[in-house]
Order: C-alpha cells, then structure tokens, then sequence
C-alpha cells in the first residue's frame, strides 16, 4: 500500500481512535490556521457561534 | 450499556461514522440509513462492547467498516468489493491499528512544523494543495515540494 493512501486511512481512523500524541499534532496545526485569520475572518468566527475545545479526549465506557 | 452510554456513542460518534461512510457511498439517503445501521447493530450486539478489548471508537469504527463492506456485498454481489473497501478488508492490508497510530504520531513529530502541518492539512483535512498553499501564504509549487519531502521522509517510517 503506498504511502498516501496509509496517511489517508490512518488519520481517518484517527477520527475514532484519538491518539493523544497524534491529536496534538492536528491540534497544532489547525491553532496555526486560526492564528493565520486576518481581523475580518477573525470576527466572523465569532459570530458564528460558541467555539469548542479542538482537545476533547473520547472516554471509556 | 446504560441508555447514557449509547446517547454518548451517538452523540461522539455519529459525525465520524457519517463522515466515513459518506466517502465510500455516494447515495446521500444510503449513507444516512448505513450510518443508523451501525448504532443499531452497536446498540444491539449481544456480545455489547468490552471495554478490555478494544477504545469505544476503535470498536465503532470496526462496526462502520464492516457495515460499509456489506452494503457493498449486497448492491453487488457478483462484482468484486471496491479497492480500498478490498483494501481494508484484506487483514495483511491493514494499518488501522493503535500501534501504527503511535508510529505516525512519532514519525510527524519528527518533522519540522511546516512540513507537518501539510500533511494534516492534506490528509486530515483532506484539503487539496491548491488551499493549502492559500491557507499557507506561500506558492502552490512550494507547496508540492515541500508535500513530496513529507512523504518521502514518512515513507520510510510507515514502511
């Protein structure tokens, strides 16, 4: 299997599983997204309602 | 499995589980009925989930995959199963694992951060390079460059 589609069925699976090691490393990049807003977009964000933690961790049963 | 247990299932999950199976099956009202499959089947599997044995997600998503696969026996039972449904449903082709997670992890850590967040961006997000390089503030060409240095450097450690 070549690599590209290993990245696509980890990080798909990763949906469910939740690596914490891996999720930090989602985690930052999509804060580098956020910090790369301008002002306006910045502000439509916010209205677009409550932001939720990115870090939410799933629980045992 | 108490009547909270499942809420949380539902509630955690029920994105994750459509958004998987919306990538494999086109139909919209299928992949919605698929998607209620698999919490029913979840809800009722008389073995019910062990938490000794496997992560609720990890569990959730075996159900998914499964449930995916048979709606693709049923639609043809006479046609082989799609590449990458056949792909996953070949126990050698597997890489869903904890394991194999961990090593991705170690093996992006690695990585300097630019080169990182494509990946994410591209494989996570599924974004093509074309916003990745809009979102990055730097040249589509740049982009594909720095992509391929990624991968060639993930390669050997997913290998």
């Amino acid at each position: 299997m070549n690599t590209e589609k290993k990245l696509y069925r980890l990080f798909e699976y990763q949906r469910f599983a939740n690596n914490p090691k891996l999720q930090k490393i989602i985690d930052s990049a999509h804060g580098k997204d956020v910090q790369q807003l301008d002002d306006e977009d910045l502000d439509k964000v916010a209205a677009a309602g409550e932001i939720k933690p990115l870090d939410k961790r799933e629980r045992r049963l | 499995m108490t009547a909270a247990d499942k809420e949380f299932l539902y509630k955690e999950y029920r994105g994750k589980v459509l958004g998987y199976i919306r990538t494999r099956v086109n139909n919209r009202e299928d992949a919605e009925d698929l998607c209620e499959d698999v919490f029913l089947k979840a809800f009722q599997s008389p073995s019910g989930y062990d938490a000794a044995k496997a992560a609720p997600g990890t569990w959730i998503y075996t159900i998914t995959k499964n449930t995916v696969i048979d709606y693709f026996r049923r639609q043809r039972p006479t046609e082989e199963l799609p590449e990458d449904l056949a792909d996953e449903n070949s126990p050698e082709d597997s890489v869903e694992n904890d394991e194999t997670l961990e090593e991705l992890a170690n093996a992006l850590a690695r990585l300097p951060a630019d080169l990182k967040d494509i990946i994410v961006m591209c494989y996570y997000d599924r974004r093509p390079l074309t916003e990745i390089a809009m979102i990055s503030g730097i040249s589509y060409g740049a982009v594909k460059l720095k992509h391929q240095k990624a991968l060639a450097l993930l390669r050997g450690a997913l290998e």
